[in-house]
């Protein structure tokens, strides 16, 4: 069996990326709340705060789900290519049946057939044959006999009714040759000759919707690989966005410190 | 033979016998049965091949197509020692004495017929009849002395073998055997194995069967057959089907009754009584209609109770026997009633046949009717070739 698989190398950093994700948010929570500018610049800072912190955790939401679908897409790669491969399979044997019930019949059927018919002809002849020289004998037997009037009565329609059927029965036999001779095998070749070419042309059509398929499911998981890591792109980004805000923000904050300290230890020295 | 029917009618009492086929005068006297009697020996006479035996060995029509190729020798063997019978029992002229020896040669000279398939043993035929004929043969006076002696004892311990070889366990003989096949078959039916009841008792008393268990046996399976309504059934059962249009009712057992009976009461068996031999004999002609529409109908128990043609001479000839065991006063009036129904089916030619036209059954049928009339007339005072008249059996 085989499947069709994108790269995954740019999938191993995936859980670092998550977990960075993760930090981030948990790290972006304290610090919200602190506010150093005036009241509306905050307010505004802290709504786009919020709205990045939305957006990461959707990005989060997505990657989930894209995820999934490349799980789904190979999964689906690998059970109708399974599946096709099987058909092409079956389409090979069903050409393969084909072409040997095709030979056979050139090869061995046709003469059978034809022997089977003149068999069946030969046959009701000796049938009738048979049946005539039985009512001959008993015609005889009864010629002489005076007595059993209703049996021989009895006895001989009985025989000449089978001599009847016989002979009916050896002029079916006739048609029947004629119409073998004549259609049957010509008939049959043409089924056969038509199941074998209809059999090739399965095979074609199973090796041609394989190779399509294949194709397909490729593109499908390539497609599901590029929306994940699009959407690991983006968080990566988001990511970095706000580790570097956290930075900053970090960063001011200790400045403010020095500065408060400062001003603290000022008081502290004052009469 | 319609001719002769009217005229033999004209003296009897003429009735139809309610056959199917043709008016039969109720009764024919001894002269019609003379006449007829002659015609079937001259045509046994007539039709003898040249090497003493009569019909053929090998299947001779498309309709017994499928027994094994054994059996119509088997047949032959058979219907040959009925023809030897048959001439045996005639009147004796120079023509059927030299007849019956050419035949019991061929009897003697010829193969035993042996078993033809694993289901078809039809070769036990050979085996009852051969056996049969040469136990009357050797009951004959002229027959008992010298090389005819020493013949007939070998053709009747050949044939006897044959039995031996192929009495089923519960002690009857059949002609088929069944899976799981074995040497020895299983299948037996009351009226072949009633065939010889009498010759084996004949046979221990010529020193051919050794052992009387053997027909001891052979007795026991008959008389199980026996049922309460006087028929025989067709063959042993632990529970005999019975009712409906079953071949074990008086109807579809009409023969069978005669040859059991016969058999029975000749071997000494106290059920058969005289009574019960009359009641047979009654019901065979009360109900003949049914042994009347099966006669040549070549499909093996097609007809009303499952009755085939073949049961048609066979039961005549042994109702012939049945008769001769009752008192001598009763026996004419019950032959002048038997002869009517062998004389309507017997052809110009002579032969007589029940079945088919095969050659074996033209034989087979044409001794029957021959025996059946013989043993109802009396003796002849002195032949037209002055022959010493034969004793009767």
């Amino acid at each position: 069996m085989s499947s069709v698989r994108t790269s995954g190398t740019s999938f191993s950093r995936l859980p670092l990326l998550v977990m960075l994700l993760v930090g981030a948010g948990c790290a972006s929570s304290g610090s919200a709340r602190e506010g150093t500018g005036k009241a509306d610049d905050k307010e505004e800072k802290d709504e786009k705060d919020e709205k990045d912190e939305d957006e990461l955790e959707q990005l989060k939401g997505k990657i989930e789900v894209a995820k999934l679908e490349l799980d789904l897409a190979r999964l689906e790669s690998e059970q109708e290519i399974d599946s096709a491969e099987r058909e092409l399979a079956e389409a090979r044997l069903q050409a393969e049946k084909s072409r040997i019930e095709r030979e056979g019949f050139t090869a061995l059927g046709r003469a059978r057939q034809l022997d089977e018919a003149r068999l069946g002809l030969d046959r009701s002849r000796g049938r009738a044959e048979d049946a005539a020289a039985e009512l001959a004998e008993l015609e005889s037997m009864y010629a002489a006999e005076e007595f059993a009037t209703k049996t021989k009565e009895l006895v001989l329609t009985r025989s000449r009714r089978d001599l009847e059927h016989a002979r009916r029965g050896l002029d079916l036999a006739e048609r029947q040759l004629k119409e073998t001779e004549g259609f049957e095998l010509i008939g049959k070749e043409r089924e056969l000759e038509k199941a074998n070419l209809a059999g090739e042309k399965g095979m074609v059509e199973a090796e041609q919707a394989l190779t399509k398929l294949r194709l397909e499911k490729k593109i499908a998981i390539s497609k599901a690989e590029q929306e994940l890591a699009e959407l690991m792109r983006k968080a990566e980004k988001a990511a970095k966005k706000k580790e570097k805000k956290e930075k900053e923000k970090a960063e001011k904050g200790e400045g403010k410190d020095k500065g408060q300290k400062a001003e603290g230890e000022k008081k502290e020295g004052q009469p | 033979m319609r001719t002769a029917l009217i005229l033999g009618g004209a003296l009897a009492l003429a009735v139809p016998a309610g056959a199917q086929h043709i008016d039969v005068p109720r009764t024919l006297g001894p002269a019609e049965g003379r006449e007829a009697l002659g015609r079937s020996l001259d045509w046994l006479v007539t039709n003898q091949n040249d090497d003493g035996s009569w019909a053929c060995g090998v299947l001779d029509g498309l309709l017994e197509l499928g027994f094994s190729i054994e059996s119509f020798y088997a047949w032959q063997v058979a219907s040959n020692a009925l023809a030897c019978l048959a001439l045996l029992d005639a009147p004796e002229t120079p023509a059927r004495r030299a007849a019956l020896e050419r035949g019991l040669k061929w009897l003697d000279e010829t193969r035993p017929p042996k078993r033809g398939s694993d289901w078809d043993i039809d070769y036990v035929w050979g085996g009852l009849y051969g056996f049969a004929a040469a136990s009357e043969i050797a009951s004959d006076p002229r027959f008992q002395q010298g090389e005819w002696k020493t013949l007939v004892d070998r053709v009747g311990r050949r044939y006897f073998e044959i039995l031996e070889k192929n009495q089923i366990p519960e002690g009857g003989w059949g002609y088929y055997d069944d899976p799981i096949f074995s040497e020895r078959p299983k299948w037996a039916t009351s009226f072949s194995t009633a065939t010889v009841l009498p010759a084996l008792k004949r046979g221990e008393e010529l020193g051919w069967v050794g052992d009387p268990k053997i027909r001891e046996r052979a007795t026991g399976y008959v008389s199980r057959c026996a049922l309460p309504n006087g028929a025989f059934a067709y063959d042993e059962r632990v529970i005999p089907w019975i009712g409906g249009d079953s071949i074990n009712g008086v109807k579809g057992s009409l023969s069978r009754i005669q040859v059991c009976n016969w058999a029975l009461y000749s071997v000494g068996e106290k059920k058969i009584t005289l009574d019960r031999l009359r009641e047979g004999l009654e019901s065979f002609f009360a109900e003949h209609r049914f042994l009347d529409v099966a006669f040549m109908d070549p499909v093996p128990h097609e007809a009303y109770y499952y009755n085939s043609g073949y049961f048609y001479l066979f039961g005549h000839y042994y109702a012939a026997r049945v008769i001769e065991l009752l008192p001598e006063a009763e026996r004419e009036g019950w032959h002048a009633r038997l002869r009517p129904h062998l004389v309507k089916v017997m052809r110009d030619s002579g032969a007589s046949t029940d079945f088919l036209t095969s050659s074996y059954m033209q034989v087979a049928g044409t001794a029957f009717t021959a025996m059946a009339l013989d043993l109802g007339l009396p003796p002849e005072a002195q032949s037209v070739e002055k022959v010493p008249a034969k004793p009767k059996r």
